[in-house]
């Protein structure tokens, strides 16, 4: 039931501006695969011509291996959830849910039986009679959802369906749509310039910049080994740290403190000394002590600021500002100078030109 | 507290004064004119005589034949404009401007530029004429072709009233939220069901208005009528006239015009009635 969905080379632009260029992107059957990006990367054009709501200027798109580029939205097997919820304000809960199924001439009996089930499944079932106009944003954002994976399409997509819920409901939300993806198997697209709904739903996510693909991977991947400095910084709360450090003969050195890298990394970066490259670490790897050892790495705390589970310091090293998390108990003054040492596997350096990851293994 | 809750009857206070002078005011002279006679005393003489007369019947049948032709051909032809202006085509916006010239002319003109087709020596005639279909003037306008007197009704009606309903349904459309339609795509609904299931449910508002502001204006046509058949179709509208100017009896005339004003507001309420829109139904 669910499919494999195969972009190649997708380009569209929209009056001589480039929207998507030559994308290329498989996302397996069953995947919920997270198109991540800012606004105007290009991640809701792409969408749209999965959906066939918009055509392509160039490229094929392949859903289960057959090519539907040329073909209208009701016969590509998919489904869509728009940000807008765009529930039908005429019809009450029951039309709106059985809406995909009346459109291809279901028996009555077949579609009530699909509705209430689906309306089961989305805890919605007590609402079947109700208008739009009398639901909640978030009893519709169900009801949007129902209304379509009731049809059972092979690709649900899904367009920042959460972004007009509020944060509380946001966080449950996000929840019941992982479960809901267990329980049908379907394969899922899903655009959101919301890192965090990306690392938490996503089994992939593509992270999108100017209309390109930047990395495709797995959260974890994504969060530890970004391809470049833009994803690092685009993903984790607070973004990834840049520090400028220079190589050395033996590793790096960050204002003159020797800065311990791992071993396999000393061959890469024989043929770099003397070079300024970026280093990127994320405030949990950054070790944090009141009292500097001889030799280390200090920094000047800015400010301190208490986040009840843990505490979030801002440093400043030379000219570089540090975001750090620490233990909430720790006792930290705002200009005192304290020392820092780095997790070394944790350690991820970028081209200070390009940005992009230099990868030594 | 106390001026609060009279600020607005104060607010609606020359709406109301305009309304006793320039209707209610009208109105009840009309009311009076039909049921009272010279003297004072109540009758319903005006209105036996009205039925009784030896048009009223044809001036019915005509003023309601022409009703129910006009109003749907008017609605379906707007409709269909309608929709294609609003696929936003390159000249969109120029196209619904030429369509919409026609609001700008007079309902004696439009009659008037029709005759001048379809009169005797009318360009309809010196077409068919030079092009050798015939060899002399056909009387399109005259009592041995009403068909034809009925139809340049129709037609020049169609031509000059067709865009107010246009304008509605356009306006109409717009307001239907782009999501709306693409979401009906994606759920797999066809372009004709997509039009009957979402498009038409949702422009029910704007159709009702279309439709009751030109049937009343059907109903009360006449100035086209009278500018292409004269007298030789008769509407209740014209009786009116004809009643007030030739036969100079301002009782039966203002007993027409109470008519058509009771059959008016039967027609909105209809209209309310069987296109109602439930308030939890919109949007």
């Amino acid at each position: 039931m669910a499919a494999e969905i195969r972009l190649e080379g997708v380009t569209k632009s929209f009056g001589g501006i480039i929207a998507v260029k030559e994308m290329n992107l498989t996302v397996n059957k069953g995947e919920f695969l997270v198109l991540l990006g800012p606004s105007g990367c290009g991640k809701t054009t792409v969408l749209r011509c999965i959906a066939g709501l918009e055509r392509v200027d160039k490229g094929r798109i392949y859903i289960s291996g057959r090519d539907v580029t040329d073909f209208p939205p009701a016969k590509r097997a998919i489904s869509m959830v728009f940000q807008s919820y765009a529930v039908f304000p005429h019809m009450t809960v029951a039309q709106n849910i059985g809406f995909g199924l009346r459109m291809r001439h279901i028996p009555k009996m077949e579609i009530e039986r699909a509705v209430k089930e689906v309306a089961e499944l989305l805890k919605i079932d007590d609402l079947l009679n109700r208008y739009p106009a009398q639901l909640s944003g978030g009893q519709r954002q169900r009801v949007a959802v129902a209304r379509a994976i009731v049809t059972r399409p092979a690709v649900l997509l899904m367009d920042e369906p959460l972004s007009n819920l509020d944060a509380l409901l946001r966080l449950r939300m996000r929840a019941e749509l992982k479960r809901l993806h267990h329980e049908i198997g379907t394969t899922i697209i899903y655009v959101t310039h919301d890192q965090i709904e990306a690392l938490s739903l996503g089994d992939r996510i593509a992270v999108m910049l100017n209309g390109e693909i930047v990395q495709v991977n797995t959260p974890t991947q994504i969060y530890d080994r970004p391809a470049d400095r833009f994803v690092g910084g685009f993903i984790g709360t607070p973004p990834m740290n840049f520090l400028k450090a220079t190589v050395a003969a033996d590793g790096l050195m960050i204002r003159g403190f020797p800065i311990t890298v791992p071993e396999e990394w000393g061959k890469g970066l024989k043929g770099m000394i003397g070079k300024v490259v970026l280093l990127g670490i994320r405030a949990e790897n950054i070790m944090v002590h009141p009292e500097p050892k001889k030799g280390e790495l200090t920094a000047e705390v800015i400010v301190s600021e208490p986040m009840g589970s843990q505490q979030l310091l801002t440093l400043q090293v030379g000219d570089d500002v540090l975001k750090v998390t620490t233990r909430p108990d720790l006792r930290i003054q705002p200009k005192q100078v304290i020392g820092l040492s780095l997790t070394k596997d944790k350690i991820r350096l970028f081209d200070k030109e390009t940005g992009k990851a230099l990868m030594f293994d | 507290m106390k001026t609060d809750r009279l600020l607005p009857y104060f607010l609606i206070l020359p709406t109301i004064i305009y309304l006793l002078i320039f209707v209610f005011a009208p109105l009840s002279k009309a009311v009076g004119l039909a049921f009272l006679t010279d003297e004072g005393r109540f009758t319903l003489g005006y209105f036996e005589r009205m039925f009784s007369d030896g048009r009223f019947l044809e001036a019915l049948k005509y003023t309601f034949l022409l009703t129910i032709t006009i109003v749907p051909l008017q609605l379906i032809t707007a409709l269909l404009i309608a929709l294609l202006i609003n696929t936003r085509f390159k000249g969109s916006q120029l196209f619904l401007y030429i369509c919409a010239l026609p609001l700008g002319i007079a309902d004696l003109a439009a009659g008037l530029i029709l005759l001048s087709i379809f009169t005797q020596h009318g360009h309809l005639n010196s077409i068919l004429y030079h092009l050798g279909f015939i060899e002399k003037p056909f009387y399109f306008i005259s009592y041995q072709h009403m068909g034809f007197v009925f139809l340049s009704i129709v037609l020049a009606e169609h031509w000059r009233a067709t865009a107010i309903v246009l304008v509605i349904l356009v306006a109409g459309l717009q307001m239907i939220s782009k999501d709306l339609l693409e979401a009906a795509d994606v759920l797999g609904a066809k372009p004709w069901q997509k039009l009957w299931h979402v498009i038409l449910p949702l422009l029910k508002p704007s159709l009702q208005s279309a439709l009751i502001i030109r049937t009343i204006f059907a109903l009360q046509m006449f100035a086209v009528v009278l500018a292409l058949g004269g007298e030789i179709i008769p509407v209740l509208a014209g009786e009116a006239y004809f009643w007030y100017y030739i036969y100079r009896n301002n009782h039966i005339s203002a007993a027409y015009a109470l008519l058509l004003m009771v059959i008016s507001i039967l027609m909105t309420w209809i209209y309310l009635r069987f296109l109602r829109t439930r308030s939890e139904m919109r949007a």
